[in-house]
């Protein structure tokens, strides 16, 4: 059995190798998984890197973080997941593998139809839910958010539920190229960042016909953050769920004082029960199955690519062009 | 009487005037003060360098963020203050004058029985760090707050009032030495910033036996304010109150993320504007009272007369440990 396994922090070509490992037993309650797709995301090159603030680790590690997989077979008091069922795997379980044991109350039903496109469901697809009901829960139809990052998966998946919701997004992209897509997938306004917080702010105001924007979406970080205060009302609310850039997130005086805006955090449940979670799921995976809600998939590597698939996560933009998918068993 | 204003931007020599004007009789619902004591905050220098801080537009004008003095004329209209009583005149009514004309519905009733150097920052030093506490750190008794600069009058007043409030600091300083200081005036930590979130997360965490804080206060910004909030418990608030450093607050995805950290700001006009009279006056109430006792005080590097402004300035420009204050008794002034 083939799993990706990082023995130390540093380059992934150093210190991740392609290993083979016993086959995994399911033990008293557990299944094993045969995993059929895992998506990349940028924080998984942080962790094997070792960059500050991931080096949460103890080695040997299996990489991958989030994926989709069927059920091989189950363990003693596993019986609610048989053989054929198709899961969602734990968060952090080491997904860059080929069959993995996991408790079964661990996993999450998913339902069929594109592997690719359903193994996002968890992270990208969390994460947008989250920033949309938890944090822009009180925007009413009509109203505006703003965001940047808007080509990510995420950024997608914001513009899809938001238009679910009949709430409008103004989206913040760095290439022109993006604008006729987004808009496609039902962006409402596509600006191209000015490289200054004051100029992208403007460009973001005339493109909102003025609008008061109380909830900002950031995953730029460093002068992202900043512009996404720039763009919003008094008393504003910056989320932030990522930071591309590397660099903390700036917050400028004048925003936290004069016109009193704040920064917060989010994270991965925030909040929500299993049984929510579960819910929470099962609609996302809905959306996403019946094609309502679509990431672009950029390449999917088999493990024996790895170094392939490493390599082209670190591009960005038009030198990556969407999610990096592993396929263990292909 | 006597009156400085501000007519140009530059150098205090030449920025600054002192003229010898009339006296401001009271208008309607106004009375008038005689000045006693106001300290030179500063941003009374940036005021003087920085033209966007103080358009062309806006010149000349009477520098002076806050004071006391004492009512020596009142208009007929006026009830609730006597001529004699000592009161704090609304705050950036340009206060570097002997006298001023001022609403009475804006002043406060100030002790009158102790020095007047004693209440010369209640009104924005006293108050910022008064509303800090009450607005943010809520907390039950025995609870940690860390904050930074600790050692400046604002944090040292925070570290008095906290200990009023039953709560325990955590004070963050630059320079070694300060632990006897600000342990006298209540606090119950003190760490030298190391420079490093890590670091100090981990200083912090061993001088508080590992407690969870759940308030942090920056004065400075910058990627201090980020180490700050990398001592913060799940959950926690970092509250931004100065922004002295002048550099945008860094703060760290991860911390954000992983903690559900929460970063805002305070400006002292709208957290205490936004209360009622009644609740202001007796917020400044209390404050004098705390003043006077002594209980939240600042160090005072030196007092100057109003005739002597530019020695003031220029050793507000130098390297100084306390406030620096004008006093309005001519007896001050050098013959």
């Amino acid at each position: 059995m083939k799993a990706l396994q990082q023995n130390a922090y540093g380059p992934p070509s150093e210190v991740v190798a392609l290993v083979d490992l016993p086959e995994p037993e399911a033990g008293p309650g557990q299944v094993v998984v045969e995993v059929e797709a895992a998506p990349m995301h940028l924080a998984d090159l942080k962790f094997i890197t070792g960059e500050p603030g991931f080096r949460w680790f103890t080695f040997p590690r299996i990489c991958g973080h989030e994926g989709i997989g069927r059920v091989v077979r189950s363990g003693p008091d596993a019986a609610t997941l048989a053989p054929g069922a198709r899961v969602f795997l734990p968060i952090g379980s080491g997904t860059f593998r080929q069959r993995m044991a996991v408790d079964a109350a661990a996993c999450i039903p998913a339902p069929e139809g594109d592997a690719q496109q359903l193994a996002l469901t968890a992270i990208n697809g969390m994460t947008a839910v989250i920033l949309l009901e938890d944090f822009a829960g009180t925007v009413p139809p009509g109203g505006w958010i703003v965001q940047n990052g808007a080509n990510s998966s995420c950024g997608r998946y914001v513009i899809a539920l938001a238009k679910e919701r009949g709430v409008k997004t103004c989206n913040i992209v760095r290439r022109e190229s993006l604008a006729a897509e987004l808009t496609a997938l039902g962006a409402d306004a596509v600006v191209v960042d000015a490289g200054e917080p004051d100029a992208t702010a403007a460009l973001v105001t005339a493109a909102t016909g003025r609008a008061e924007i109380a909830v900002g979406f950031d995953c730029v970080a460093a002068t992202g953050t900043e512009t996404i205060a720039r763009c919003l009302a008094q008393g504003g609310t910056v989320v932030n769920y990522g930071f591309m850039t590397g660099k903390n997130c700036e917050m400028a005086f004048r925003d936290l004082f004069l016109r009193r805006i704040k920064l917060v955090g989010m994270n991965l449940t925030h909040n929500r029960t299993p049984e929510q979670v579960k819910a929470v799921y099962a609609k996302l995976s809905g959306m996403i199955a019946s094609g309502a809600m679509h990431a672009k998939i950029a390449a999917a590597y088999p493990l024996a690519r790895a170094q392939e698939a490493f390599a082209h996560q670190a591009r960005t933009g038009e030198e990556r062009q969407g999610k990096i998918i592993i396929l263990p068993n292909d | 009487m006597l009156v400085l204003r501000q007519i140009g931007h530059g150098d205090p020599t030449t920025a600054l005037l002192l003229a010898d004007e009339p006296e401001p009789a009271p208008g309607p619902g106004e009375v008038v003060v005689a000045m006693e004591i106001a300290p030179l905050h500063g941003s009374e220098l940036m005021n003087l360098r920085d033209p966007t801080r103080v358009p062309p537009t806006a010149l000349p004008r009477i520098p002076g963020t806050e004071g006391v003095g004492r009512i020596v004329a009142k208009a007929a209209d006026v009830t609730g203050f006597e001529i004699g009583q000592r009161v704090f005149p609304p705050k950036y009514s340009g206060l570097l004058r002997e006298r001023v004309a001022v609403k009475a519905e804006q002043c406060y009733a100030a002790p009158g029985d102790c020095p007047a150097e004693n209440l010369a920052i209640v009104y924005t030093m006293g108050l910022t760090a008064w509303l800090l506490l009450e607005d943010y750190a809520k907390l039950p008794a025995g609870s940690w707050i860390v904050h930074d600069a600790a050692n400046s009058s604002i944090g040292r007043i925070i570290i008095a009032l906290a200990r009023g409030r039953g709560l325990r600091t955590v004070n963050v300083v630059r320079r070694p030495g300060l632990d006897t200081a600000l342990k006298a005036l209540g606090g119950d930590a003190v760490v030298v910033d190391p420079g490093n979130a890590d670091d100090l997360a981990r200083a912090v965490a061993a001088a508080t036996n590992g407690a969870e804080i759940c308030v942090g206060l920056d004065m400075i910004g910058g990627p201090l304010a980020g180490r700050i909030a990398r001592c913060l418990a799940p959950g926690g608030t970092l509250v931004l109150y100065g922004g002295t450093g002048g550099a945008a607050a860094e703060i760290d995805f991860m911390d954000l993320h992983r903690r559900d950290l929460t970063v805002t700001g305070m400006g002292l006009s709208r957290a205490f504007n936004r209360r009622s009279a009644g609740e202001k006056a007796a917020i400044m109430a209390e404050l004098g009272r705390l003043a006077a006792r002594g209980v939240i005080a600042t160090p005072i590097a030196a007092v100057y007369g109003l005739r002597d402004y530019r020695s003031a300035f220029a050793h507000l420009a130098r390297e100084h440990a306390g406030k620096i204050l004008i006093a309005f008794d001519r007896t001050r002034d050098a013959p």
